[in-house]
Protein backbone atom coordinates (compact mmCIF):
# COMPACT_ATOMS: atom_id res chain seq x y z
CA UNK A 1 0.00 0.00 0.00
CA UNK A 2 3.20 2.42 0.98
CA UNK A 3 6.83 2.35 0.30
CA UNK A 4 9.08 4.79 0.72
CA UNK A 5 12.88 4.01 -0.56
CA UNK A 6 15.73 5.82 0.99
CA UNK A 7 13.31 8.69 1.97
CA UNK A 8 15.12 12.19 3.26
CA UNK A 9 14.51 15.51 4.40
CA UNK A 10 16.66 18.04 5.30
CA UNK A 11 16.01 21.63 6.50
CA UNK A 12 19.17 23.78 5.70
CA UNK A 13 22.02 22.10 7.65
CA UNK A 14 19.73 20.27 9.85
CA UNK A 15 19.07 16.24 8.45
CA UNK A 16 15.52 15.76 9.68
CA UNK A 17 15.01 12.30 8.28
CA UNK A 18 17.44 9.77 6.50
CA UNK A 19 17.16 7.20 4.29
CA UNK A 20 13.92 5.71 5.61
CA UNK A 21 13.07 2.90 4.04
CA UNK A 22 9.84 1.07 4.82
CA UNK A 23 6.90 -1.22 3.02
CA UNK A 24 3.05 -1.16 4.79
CA UNK A 25 1.41 -3.84 3.60
CA UNK A 26 -2.24 -2.96 2.90
CA UNK A 27 -4.66 -3.27 5.82
CA UNK A 28 -1.91 -3.24 8.14
CA UNK A 29 -1.92 -1.36 11.35
CA UNK A 30 1.99 0.17 11.43
CA UNK A 31 3.17 2.34 14.65
CA UNK A 32 5.94 4.86 14.40
CA UNK A 33 7.11 6.05 17.46
CA UNK A 34 10.87 7.30 19.35
CA UNK A 35 11.96 10.43 20.94
CA UNK A 36 10.83 13.81 20.60
CA UNK A 37 12.92 15.15 17.23
CA UNK A 38 12.84 12.03 15.65
CA UNK A 39 11.31 12.90 12.72
CA UNK A 40 8.27 11.65 13.18
CA UNK A 41 5.79 14.29 11.94
CA UNK A 42 8.11 15.18 9.17
CA UNK A 43 7.56 11.71 7.87
CA UNK A 44 4.21 11.98 8.27
CA UNK A 45 4.46 15.04 6.46
CA UNK A 46 6.42 13.97 3.56
CA UNK A 47 3.76 11.00 2.97
CA UNK A 48 1.05 13.56 2.65
CA UNK A 49 2.72 15.89 0.92
CA UNK A 50 3.17 19.06 2.92
CA UNK A 51 6.74 19.10 2.66
CA UNK A 52 8.57 17.66 -0.50
CA UNK A 53 11.26 15.31 0.00
CA UNK A 54 15.05 16.07 -0.25
CA UNK A 55 15.88 12.78 -1.50
CA UNK A 56 14.21 9.19 -2.09
CA UNK A 57 10.75 8.00 -3.70
CA UNK A 58 7.33 7.35 -1.76
CA UNK A 59 5.37 4.72 -3.37
CA UNK A 60 1.44 4.81 -2.81
CA UNK A 61 -0.94 2.50 -3.90
CA UNK A 62 0.83 1.44 -6.40
CA UNK A 63 1.79 4.76 -7.71
CA UNK A 64 5.01 7.00 -7.75
CA UNK A 65 3.61 9.85 -5.68
CA UNK A 66 6.88 11.95 -5.00
CA UNK A 67 5.93 15.07 -6.76
CA UNK A 68 2.29 15.12 -6.48
CA UNK A 69 0.51 17.47 -4.12
CA UNK A 70 -0.95 17.31 -1.02
CA UNK A 71 -4.51 17.54 -2.51
CA UNK A 72 -3.88 14.60 -5.40
CA UNK A 73 -2.63 12.67 -2.81
CA UNK A 74 -5.45 13.40 -0.83
CA UNK A 75 -7.72 11.89 -3.66
CA UNK A 76 -6.42 9.27 -4.55
CA UNK A 77 -7.16 7.62 -0.58
CA UNK A 78 -4.99 8.94 1.76
CA UNK A 79 -5.78 11.09 4.38
CA UNK A 80 -4.18 12.38 7.32
CA UNK A 81 -5.07 13.99 11.02
CA UNK A 82 -2.94 16.65 12.47
CA UNK A 83 -0.68 16.70 15.85
CA UNK A 84 -2.76 19.79 16.50
CA UNK A 85 -6.03 19.76 15.69
CA UNK A 86 -7.01 21.35 12.87
CA UNK A 87 -10.64 22.19 12.27
CA UNK A 88 -12.94 24.80 10.82
CA UNK A 89 -13.36 26.73 13.87
CA UNK A 90 -16.05 28.96 12.82
CA UNK A 91 -18.04 26.09 11.23
CA UNK A 92 -20.29 23.66 13.54
CA UNK A 93 -19.62 20.31 13.96
CA UNK A 94 -21.63 18.94 11.32
CA UNK A 95 -20.59 21.36 9.00
CA UNK A 96 -16.93 20.66 9.34
CA UNK A 97 -17.83 17.01 8.30
CA UNK A 98 -19.88 18.04 5.28
CA UNK A 99 -16.27 19.73 4.04
CA UNK A 100 -15.18 16.81 4.11
CA UNK A 101 -17.78 14.66 2.63
CA UNK A 102 -17.62 16.85 -0.06
CA UNK A 103 -14.68 16.88 -0.82
CA UNK A 104 -14.36 13.15 -0.74
CA UNK A 105 -17.39 12.43 -2.81
CA UNK A 106 -16.11 15.31 -5.31
CA UNK A 107 -19.29 17.62 -4.57
CA UNK A 108 -17.43 20.72 -4.24
CA UNK A 109 -18.57 21.83 -7.67
CA UNK A 110 -22.10 21.65 -7.03
CA UNK A 111 -23.39 24.70 -7.17
CA UNK A 112 -26.48 25.14 -7.23
CA UNK A 113 -28.54 23.05 -4.48
CA UNK A 114 -29.13 23.70 -1.34
CA UNK A 115 -26.75 21.87 1.49
CA UNK A 116 -30.14 20.91 3.32
CA UNK A 117 -31.48 18.99 0.24
CA UNK A 118 -28.23 16.64 0.09
CA UNK A 119 -29.87 13.63 1.94
CA UNK A 120 -26.83 11.96 0.62
CA UNK A 121 -24.14 14.01 1.79
CA UNK A 122 -26.22 14.48 5.48
CA UNK A 123 -26.60 10.83 5.65
CA UNK A 124 -23.04 10.06 5.00
CA UNK A 125 -21.68 13.15 7.88
CA UNK A 126 -24.23 11.60 10.64
CA UNK A 127 -22.63 8.02 9.68
CA UNK A 128 -18.84 9.25 10.35
CA UNK A 129 -20.41 11.45 13.21
CA UNK A 130 -21.64 8.37 14.64
CA UNK A 131 -18.75 6.53 14.30
CA UNK A 132 -16.59 8.84 16.33
CA UNK A 133 -19.45 9.02 18.91
CA UNK A 134 -20.09 12.79 18.12
CA UNK A 135 -23.70 12.14 16.43
CA UNK A 136 -25.81 14.12 19.21
CA UNK A 137 -23.54 17.05 18.60
CA UNK A 138 -23.93 18.23 15.19
CA UNK A 139 -25.30 20.86 15.17
CA UNK A 140 -22.76 22.42 18.12
CA UNK A 141 -20.10 24.94 16.86
CA UNK A 142 -16.75 23.48 16.89
CA UNK A 143 -15.57 25.39 20.09
CA UNK A 144 -18.25 24.12 22.76
CA UNK A 145 -16.44 20.79 22.25
CA UNK A 146 -14.08 19.52 24.78
CA UNK A 147 -10.26 19.20 23.62
CA UNK A 148 -10.74 15.44 23.41
CA UNK A 149 -14.25 15.85 21.32
CA UNK A 150 -12.16 18.10 18.90
CA UNK A 151 -9.73 15.34 18.86
CA UNK A 152 -12.37 12.89 18.13
CA UNK A 153 -13.77 15.30 14.72
CA UNK A 154 -10.04 15.92 13.80
CA UNK A 155 -10.00 11.61 13.16
CA UNK A 156 -13.90 12.47 12.00
CA UNK A 157 -12.61 14.51 9.19
CA UNK A 158 -9.50 12.38 8.21
CA UNK A 159 -12.43 9.00 8.04
CA UNK A 160 -15.10 11.19 6.34
CA UNK A 161 -13.11 9.93 2.39
CA UNK A 162 -13.21 6.65 3.41
CA UNK A 163 -9.51 6.51 2.61
CA UNK A 164 -7.30 3.97 1.51
CA UNK A 165 -4.38 4.32 3.92
CA UNK A 166 -5.02 6.78 6.93
CA UNK A 167 -1.95 8.93 9.02
CA UNK A 168 -3.47 9.58 12.19
CA UNK A 169 -0.60 11.89 14.22
CA UNK A 170 -0.77 11.19 18.16
CA UNK A 171 -4.53 11.15 18.08
CA UNK A 172 -4.86 10.61 22.00
CA UNK A 173 -2.20 13.56 22.77
CA UNK A 174 -3.47 15.47 25.48
CA UNK A 175 -6.82 12.76 26.23
CA UNK A 176 -8.10 12.07 29.47
CA UNK A 177 -7.28 8.19 29.88
CA UNK A 178 -11.47 7.62 28.91
CA UNK A 179 -10.88 9.86 26.17
CA UNK A 180 -7.39 7.73 25.04
CA UNK A 181 -10.04 4.46 25.84
CA UNK A 182 -13.12 5.73 23.34
CA UNK A 183 -10.01 7.01 20.80
CA UNK A 184 -8.51 3.28 20.83
CA UNK A 185 -11.91 1.60 20.26
CA UNK A 186 -12.54 4.06 17.59
CA UNK A 187 -9.46 2.82 15.69
CA UNK A 188 -9.52 -0.29 16.64
CA UNK A 189 -12.86 -0.83 14.85
CA UNK A 190 -11.64 0.38 11.63
CA UNK A 191 -12.52 -2.28 9.29
CA UNK A 192 -8.99 -4.10 7.57
CA UNK A 193 -9.84 -2.13 3.78
CA UNK A 194 -8.30 1.03 5.25
CA UNK A 195 -4.47 0.74 5.86
CA UNK A 196 -3.86 2.88 9.23
CA UNK A 197 0.14 4.59 10.38
CA UNK A 198 0.00 6.19 13.58
CA UNK A 199 2.55 8.28 15.24
CA UNK A 200 1.77 7.33 19.02
CA UNK A 201 3.41 8.01 22.72
CA UNK A 202 0.91 5.80 24.76
CA UNK A 203 2.62 2.54 25.03
CA UNK A 204 -0.58 0.86 25.97
CA UNK A 205 -2.41 2.13 22.09
CA UNK A 206 0.93 1.55 20.34
CA UNK A 207 1.42 -2.43 21.56
CA UNK A 208 -2.93 -2.37 21.44
CA UNK A 209 -3.11 -1.40 17.61
CA UNK A 210 -0.14 -2.10 15.63
CA UNK A 211 0.63 -5.53 13.65
CA UNK A 212 4.30 -3.99 13.29
CA UNK A 213 6.22 -0.75 14.63
CA UNK A 214 8.47 1.08 13.31
CA UNK A 215 11.02 2.91 15.95
CA UNK A 216 12.71 6.11 14.51
CA UNK A 217 15.59 7.73 16.10
CA UNK A 218 17.17 11.18 14.97
CA UNK A 219 15.83 10.48 11.47
CA UNK A 220 17.22 6.91 10.66
CA UNK A 221 14.98 3.71 11.00
CA UNK A 222 16.15 2.29 14.42
CA UNK A 223 14.27 -0.72 14.10
CA UNK A 224 10.88 -2.31 12.80
CA UNK A 225 9.10 -5.25 13.94
CA UNK A 226 6.01 -6.85 15.44
CA UNK A 227 5.05 -5.67 18.96
CA UNK A 228 6.75 -8.37 21.03
CA UNK A 229 9.94 -8.23 19.12
CA UNK A 230 10.35 -4.18 19.57
CA UNK A 231 9.22 -5.05 23.42
CA UNK A 232 12.17 -7.51 23.01
CA UNK A 233 14.92 -5.19 21.24
CA UNK A 234 17.57 -4.40 24.00
CA UNK A 235 18.41 -1.39 21.78
CA UNK A 236 15.11 0.02 21.54
CA UNK A 237 14.83 -0.37 25.07
CA UNK A 238 17.77 1.40 26.05
CA UNK A 239 17.15 4.28 23.21
CA UNK A 240 13.40 5.02 23.45
CA UNK A 241 11.09 2.56 26.03
CA UNK A 242 13.53 3.25 29.02
CA UNK A 243 13.86 0.60 31.87
CA UNK A 244 16.36 -2.02 32.75
CA UNK A 245 17.10 -4.33 30.31
CA UNK B 1 -27.28 19.94 9.79
CA UNK B 2 -27.85 23.24 9.73
CA UNK B 3 -24.57 24.17 7.64
CA UNK B 4 -25.88 27.82 6.49
CA UNK B 5 -27.84 29.04 9.93
CA UNK B 6 -27.97 32.66 8.42
CA UNK B 7 -29.70 32.09 5.48
CA UNK B 8 -33.37 33.14 6.53
CA UNK B 9 -32.19 36.47 8.05
CA UNK B 10 -30.50 37.03 5.14
CA UNK B 11 -33.46 36.71 2.91
CA UNK B 12 -35.90 38.25 4.82
CA UNK B 13 -33.24 41.33 4.96
CA UNK B 14 -33.26 40.85 1.26
CA UNK B 15 -37.18 41.31 0.55
CA UNK B 16 -37.35 44.00 2.86
CA UNK B 17 -34.63 46.08 1.15
CA UNK B 18 -36.57 45.05 -2.03
CA UNK B 19 -40.03 46.60 -0.71
CA UNK B 20 -38.29 49.37 0.62
CA UNK B 21 -36.68 50.03 -2.50
CA UNK B 22 -40.18 49.12 -4.64
CA UNK B 23 -41.49 52.01 -1.82
CA UNK B 24 -39.27 54.57 -2.46
CA UNK B 25 -39.71 53.97 -6.35
CA UNK B 26 -43.25 54.80 -5.73
CA UNK B 27 -43.01 58.07 -3.90
CA UNK B 28 -39.95 59.86 -5.43
CA UNK B 29 -39.54 61.32 -9.15
CA UNK B 30 -36.46 61.04 -11.73
CA UNK B 31 -33.83 62.33 -9.37
CA UNK B 32 -35.29 59.82 -6.74
CA UNK B 33 -35.37 56.66 -9.31
CA UNK B 34 -31.85 57.40 -10.44
CA UNK B 35 -30.23 57.19 -7.38
CA UNK B 36 -32.17 54.38 -6.33
CA UNK B 37 -31.34 53.28 -9.60
CA UNK B 38 -27.24 53.79 -8.72
CA UNK B 39 -27.55 52.50 -4.93
CA UNK B 40 -28.97 49.06 -6.61
CA UNK B 41 -25.56 49.05 -8.76
CA UNK B 42 -23.66 49.59 -5.55
CA UNK B 43 -25.21 46.87 -3.97
CA UNK B 44 -24.37 44.12 -7.02
CA UNK B 45 -20.64 45.48 -6.75
CA UNK B 46 -20.88 45.30 -2.95
CA UNK B 47 -22.56 41.57 -2.67
CA UNK B 48 -20.28 40.42 -5.37
CA UNK B 49 -16.77 41.81 -3.45
CA UNK B 50 -18.31 39.82 -0.09
CA UNK B 51 -18.50 36.40 -2.03
CA UNK B 52 -14.59 36.67 -2.31
CA UNK B 53 -14.03 38.78 0.66
CA UNK B 54 -16.58 37.43 3.10
CA UNK B 55 -17.16 34.20 1.93
CA UNK B 56 -14.05 32.76 0.66
CA UNK B 57 -11.84 35.52 2.65
CA UNK B 58 -10.15 36.88 -0.35
CA UNK B 59 -9.94 40.50 0.44
CA UNK B 60 -9.77 42.20 -3.08
CA UNK B 61 -8.86 45.51 -3.15
CA UNK B 62 -8.95 46.02 -7.09
CA UNK B 63 -12.75 45.40 -7.64
CA UNK B 64 -13.08 48.96 -9.38
CA UNK B 65 -10.79 47.17 -11.90
CA UNK B 66 -14.30 45.00 -13.16
CA UNK B 67 -16.65 47.93 -12.49
CA UNK B 68 -14.37 50.34 -15.17
CA UNK B 69 -14.13 47.43 -17.44
CA UNK B 70 -17.62 46.83 -17.76
CA UNK B 71 -18.46 50.34 -17.87
CA UNK B 72 -15.73 50.97 -20.33
CA UNK B 73 -16.56 48.06 -22.24
CA UNK B 74 -20.17 49.07 -22.55
CA UNK B 75 -18.77 52.83 -23.69
CA UNK B 76 -16.50 51.57 -26.57
CA UNK B 77 -18.42 48.78 -28.16
CA UNK B 78 -21.44 50.88 -28.14
CA UNK B 79 -19.93 54.43 -28.77
CA UNK B 80 -17.22 53.56 -31.31
CA UNK B 81 -18.37 49.99 -32.66
CA UNK B 82 -21.76 50.61 -33.10
CA UNK B 83 -23.39 47.66 -31.21
CA UNK B 84 -26.54 47.92 -29.49
CA UNK B 85 -26.16 48.56 -25.45
CA UNK B 86 -28.06 45.13 -24.88
CA UNK B 87 -24.88 43.06 -26.86
CA UNK B 88 -22.49 45.32 -25.46
CA UNK B 89 -23.44 44.58 -21.61
CA UNK B 90 -23.65 40.74 -22.76
CA UNK B 91 -20.07 41.41 -23.89
CA UNK B 92 -19.02 43.53 -21.30
CA UNK B 93 -20.36 40.25 -19.03
CA UNK B 94 -17.85 37.79 -20.78
CA UNK B 95 -15.20 40.07 -20.68
CA UNK B 96 -15.55 40.69 -16.72
CA UNK B 97 -15.31 37.01 -16.67
CA UNK B 98 -12.51 36.37 -19.21
CA UNK B 99 -10.50 39.18 -17.21
CA UNK B 100 -11.36 37.96 -13.37
CA UNK B 101 -10.25 34.30 -15.16
CA UNK B 102 -7.26 35.88 -16.25
CA UNK B 103 -6.11 38.07 -13.01
CA UNK B 104 -7.92 35.88 -10.60
CA UNK B 105 -5.22 32.39 -12.01
CA UNK B 106 -2.57 34.54 -11.18
CA UNK B 107 -3.36 36.58 -7.92
CA UNK B 108 -4.71 34.06 -5.81
CA UNK B 109 -1.01 32.47 -5.93
CA UNK B 110 -0.32 34.40 -3.31
CA UNK B 111 -1.80 35.12 0.23
CA UNK B 112 -3.04 37.39 3.01
CA UNK B 113 -2.03 40.81 2.37
CA UNK B 114 0.07 39.99 -0.61
CA UNK B 115 -3.14 39.53 -2.15
CA UNK B 116 -4.48 42.78 -1.15
CA UNK B 117 -1.75 44.64 -2.62
CA UNK B 118 -1.20 42.83 -5.72
CA UNK B 119 -5.40 43.63 -6.41
CA UNK B 120 -4.90 47.04 -5.69
CA UNK B 121 -1.73 47.62 -8.17
CA UNK B 122 -3.78 45.57 -10.87
CA UNK B 123 -6.74 47.96 -10.79
CA UNK B 124 -4.53 51.03 -10.45
CA UNK B 125 -2.78 49.85 -13.95
CA UNK B 126 -6.13 50.01 -15.55
CA UNK B 127 -6.79 53.13 -14.17
CA UNK B 128 -3.26 54.78 -15.02
CA UNK B 129 -4.00 53.25 -18.81
CA UNK B 130 -7.71 55.02 -18.82
CA UNK B 131 -6.57 57.83 -17.58
CA UNK B 132 -3.82 58.47 -20.22
CA UNK B 133 -4.91 56.71 -23.45
CA UNK B 134 -6.59 58.92 -26.05
CA UNK B 135 -9.05 55.82 -27.64
CA UNK B 136 -10.50 55.94 -24.19
CA UNK B 137 -10.92 59.03 -23.50
CA UNK B 138 -8.15 59.69 -21.28
CA UNK B 139 -8.84 61.71 -18.42
CA UNK B 140 -12.05 62.98 -19.82
CA UNK B 141 -13.73 59.36 -20.00
CA UNK B 142 -16.46 58.94 -22.68
CA UNK B 143 -19.65 60.52 -22.93
CA UNK B 144 -22.49 59.67 -25.19
CA UNK B 145 -23.34 56.09 -24.41
CA UNK B 146 -26.63 54.90 -25.01
CA UNK B 147 -29.10 52.70 -22.73
CA UNK B 148 -29.77 48.66 -23.68
CA UNK B 149 -32.71 48.79 -26.25
CA UNK B 150 -35.64 46.53 -24.09
CA UNK B 151 -38.53 47.55 -26.38
CA UNK B 152 -38.82 43.38 -27.05
CA UNK B 153 -39.59 43.09 -23.49
CA UNK B 154 -42.13 46.28 -23.79
CA UNK B 155 -39.28 48.22 -21.37
CA UNK B 156 -38.52 52.19 -22.54
CA UNK B 157 -34.99 51.96 -20.38
CA UNK B 158 -34.25 55.46 -21.18
CA UNK B 159 -36.63 56.43 -18.64
CA UNK B 160 -35.59 56.50 -15.11
CA UNK B 161 -38.33 54.94 -13.59
CA UNK B 162 -38.18 51.55 -15.61
CA UNK B 163 -34.02 51.77 -15.60
CA UNK B 164 -34.66 51.88 -11.59
CA UNK B 165 -37.02 48.86 -11.81
CA UNK B 166 -34.48 46.66 -13.75
CA UNK B 167 -30.99 47.85 -11.60
CA UNK B 168 -33.09 46.59 -8.79
CA UNK B 169 -34.37 43.32 -10.44
CA UNK B 170 -30.38 42.77 -11.63
CA UNK B 171 -29.43 43.25 -7.73
CA UNK B 172 -32.54 41.10 -6.78
CA UNK B 173 -31.53 38.05 -9.39
CA UNK B 174 -27.60 38.90 -7.76
CA UNK B 175 -29.14 37.90 -4.58
CA UNK B 176 -30.65 34.98 -5.43
CA UNK B 177 -27.84 33.39 -7.53
CA UNK B 178 -24.62 34.11 -4.54
CA UNK B 179 -27.47 32.78 -1.93
CA UNK B 180 -27.62 29.81 -3.95
CA UNK B 181 -23.97 29.45 -4.26
CA UNK B 182 -23.74 30.27 -0.35
CA UNK B 183 -26.55 27.39 0.37
CA UNK B 184 -24.74 24.63 -1.62
CA UNK B 185 -21.52 22.58 -0.85
CA UNK B 186 -19.74 24.57 -3.02
CA UNK B 187 -20.58 27.45 -0.49
CA UNK B 188 -19.60 25.67 2.28
CA UNK B 189 -16.45 24.77 0.65
CA UNK B 190 -16.12 28.85 0.69
CA UNK B 191 -16.06 29.31 4.17
CA UNK B 192 -14.11 26.18 5.25
CA UNK B 193 -11.38 27.72 2.69
CA UNK B 194 -11.38 31.20 4.37
CA UNK B 195 -11.51 29.29 8.11
CA UNK B 196 -8.24 26.26 7.22
CA UNK B 197 -6.67 26.41 4.55
CA UNK B 198 -4.18 23.47 5.06
CA UNK B 199 -7.02 21.31 6.05
CA UNK B 200 -8.81 21.76 2.98
CA UNK B 201 -6.02 20.87 0.66
CA UNK B 202 -5.65 18.23 3.05
CA UNK B 203 -9.14 16.81 2.24
CA UNK B 204 -8.15 16.66 -1.44
CA UNK B 205 -9.56 20.64 -2.48
CA UNK B 206 -8.16 22.14 -5.74
CA UNK B 207 -7.60 25.28 -3.87
CA UNK B 208 -6.56 27.53 -6.98
CA UNK B 209 -9.38 26.00 -9.03
CA UNK B 210 -12.07 27.07 -6.26
CA UNK B 211 -10.49 30.63 -5.82
CA UNK B 212 -9.52 31.31 -9.53
CA UNK B 213 -14.04 30.41 -9.45
CA UNK B 214 -14.64 32.69 -6.93
CA UNK B 215 -12.83 35.40 -8.19
CA UNK B 216 -13.91 35.08 -12.10
CA UNK B 217 -17.56 34.97 -10.79
CA UNK B 218 -17.26 37.72 -8.68
CA UNK B 219 -15.71 39.86 -11.61
CA UNK B 220 -18.55 39.16 -13.93
CA UNK B 221 -20.80 40.47 -11.66
CA UNK B 222 -19.05 43.44 -10.74
CA UNK B 223 -18.70 44.15 -14.75
CA UNK B 224 -22.60 43.80 -14.85
CA UNK B 225 -23.10 46.57 -12.40
CA UNK B 226 -20.42 48.44 -14.25
CA UNK B 227 -21.75 48.57 -17.45
CA UNK B 228 -25.53 49.35 -16.04
CA UNK B 229 -23.37 52.13 -14.54
CA UNK B 230 -22.40 53.58 -17.41
CA UNK B 231 -26.05 53.66 -18.78
CA UNK B 232 -27.22 55.41 -16.02
CA UNK B 233 -24.88 57.98 -16.49
CA UNK B 234 -24.23 57.76 -19.94
CA UNK B 235 -20.61 58.54 -19.34
CA UNK B 236 -17.79 56.78 -17.85
CA UNK B 237 -14.73 57.97 -16.15
CA UNK B 238 -11.17 57.04 -15.58
CA UNK B 239 -12.39 58.05 -11.84
CA UNK B 240 -14.81 54.37 -12.26
CA UNK B 241 -11.13 52.06 -11.87
CA UNK B 242 -9.85 54.48 -8.97
CA UNK B 243 -8.82 52.73 -6.04
CA UNK B 244 -11.05 54.29 -3.47
CA UNK B 245 -14.25 52.66 -5.28
CA UNK B 246 -12.34 49.30 -4.11
CA UNK B 247 -11.94 50.87 -1.23
CA UNK B 248 -15.37 52.40 -0.92
CA UNK B 249 -16.87 49.11 -1.74
CA UNK B 250 -14.72 46.89 0.56
CA UNK B 251 -16.09 49.37 3.47
CA UNK B 252 -19.42 49.02 2.47
CA UNK B 253 -19.05 45.29 2.72
CA UNK B 254 -17.40 45.44 6.26
CA UNK B 255 -19.94 47.51 6.97
CA UNK B 256 -23.21 45.79 6.11
CA UNK B 257 -21.40 42.26 7.37
CA UNK B 258 -18.98 39.95 5.48
CA UNK B 259 -20.54 36.96 4.56
CA UNK B 260 -23.72 37.55 4.58
CA UNK B 261 -24.78 38.49 1.16
CA UNK B 262 -27.91 40.92 2.23
CA UNK B 263 -25.61 42.68 4.43
CA UNK B 264 -23.65 44.40 2.13
CA UNK B 265 -26.50 45.69 0.20
CA UNK B 266 -27.94 47.30 3.00
CA UNK B 267 -24.66 48.80 3.40
CA UNK B 268 -24.75 49.83 0.11
CA UNK B 269 -28.34 51.68 1.14
CA UNK B 270 -26.71 52.91 4.10
CA UNK B 271 -23.61 54.53 2.45
CA UNK B 272 -25.06 56.08 0.18
CA UNK B 273 -27.79 57.88 1.71
CA UNK B 274 -25.40 58.21 4.61
CA UNK B 275 -23.18 60.38 1.86
CA UNK B 276 -26.42 61.56 -0.32
CA UNK B 277 -27.75 63.51 2.80
CA UNK B 278 -24.39 64.51 4.52
CA UNK B 279 -23.02 66.01 1.52
CA UNK B 280 -25.65 68.48 1.60
CA UNK B 281 -24.86 69.91 4.97
CA UNK B 282 -21.07 69.35 5.12
CA UNK B 283 -17.69 68.76 2.90
CA UNK B 284 -16.44 66.78 5.42
CA UNK B 285 -19.34 64.05 4.77
CA UNK B 286 -16.03 61.48 4.24
CA UNK B 287 -14.74 62.33 7.89
CA UNK B 288 -18.57 60.98 9.05
CA UNK B 289 -18.98 57.80 6.84
CA UNK B 290 -15.00 57.20 8.52
CA UNK B 291 -15.74 57.38 12.26
CA UNK B 292 -19.18 55.49 11.48
CA UNK B 293 -17.09 52.82 9.51
CA UNK B 294 -14.35 52.63 12.60
CA UNK B 295 -17.15 51.89 15.21
CA UNK B 296 -18.85 49.77 13.71
CA UNK B 297 -15.42 47.49 12.84
CA UNK B 298 -15.16 48.20 16.77
CA UNK B 299 -18.28 47.00 18.54
CA UNK B 300 -19.53 45.33 15.77
CA UNK B 301 -17.14 43.34 14.04
CA UNK B 302 -19.66 41.54 11.74
CA UNK B 303 -21.58 44.62 10.82
CA UNK B 304 -24.77 45.32 10.27
CA UNK B 305 -26.05 41.97 9.55
CA UNK B 306 -24.31 41.01 13.28
CA UNK B 307 -26.31 43.81 15.08
CA UNK B 308 -29.71 42.71 13.52
CA UNK B 309 -29.02 39.04 13.85
CA UNK B 310 -27.85 39.88 17.84
CA UNK B 311 -31.07 42.31 18.28
CA UNK B 312 -33.46 39.99 16.88
CA UNK B 313 -31.73 36.71 19.16
CA UNK B 314 -31.81 39.18 22.28
CA UNK B 315 -35.62 39.64 21.28
CA UNK B 316 -36.53 36.36 21.87
CA UNK B 317 -34.87 35.36 24.12
CA UNK B 318 -36.66 38.04 26.16
CA UNK B 319 -40.43 36.80 24.60
CA UNK B 320 -38.92 33.04 25.32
Amino acid sequence: MLETIGLARSFGALSVLRDVTLTIAAGERRAVIGPNGAGKTTFFNLLSGEVPPSGGRIRFAGQDVTTKGVAARARMGLARSFQRNSLFADLGVGANLAVAVIEAERQGWSLWRPLNRRADIEGKVAAIAAQIGLADRLEQPVTALSYGAQRQLEVGLALAGRPKLLLLDEPTAGMSPDETQAMERLIAALPRSVTVVIIEHDMDVVFGLADRVTVLDAGTVLAEGTPAEIRASAEVRARYLGGAP
Amino acid sequence: MNADPDRQLRWVLALVLMAAGLAAWASTGYFGRSFLAEIALWAIVAMSLDLLAGFAGLICLGQALFFALGGYAVGILATQFGLGALTATGLAILLGLVAGFLVGAVVVRVGGVFFIMVTLAVGEMLHAFLFTSRKMGASDGLPGIPRANLKALGLNFDDAGTFALVALAAAFLVFVLLDRLAASPFGLVLRALHGNETRLRALGANLWAVKTAVFTLAAGITALAGALFAQLNGFVSPDLAHWTVSGQVLIIVILGGLGSIAGPALGAVVVQVAAHLLAKHTGHWMLVLGALFVAVVMFAPHGLFGLLKAGLARGRGRHA
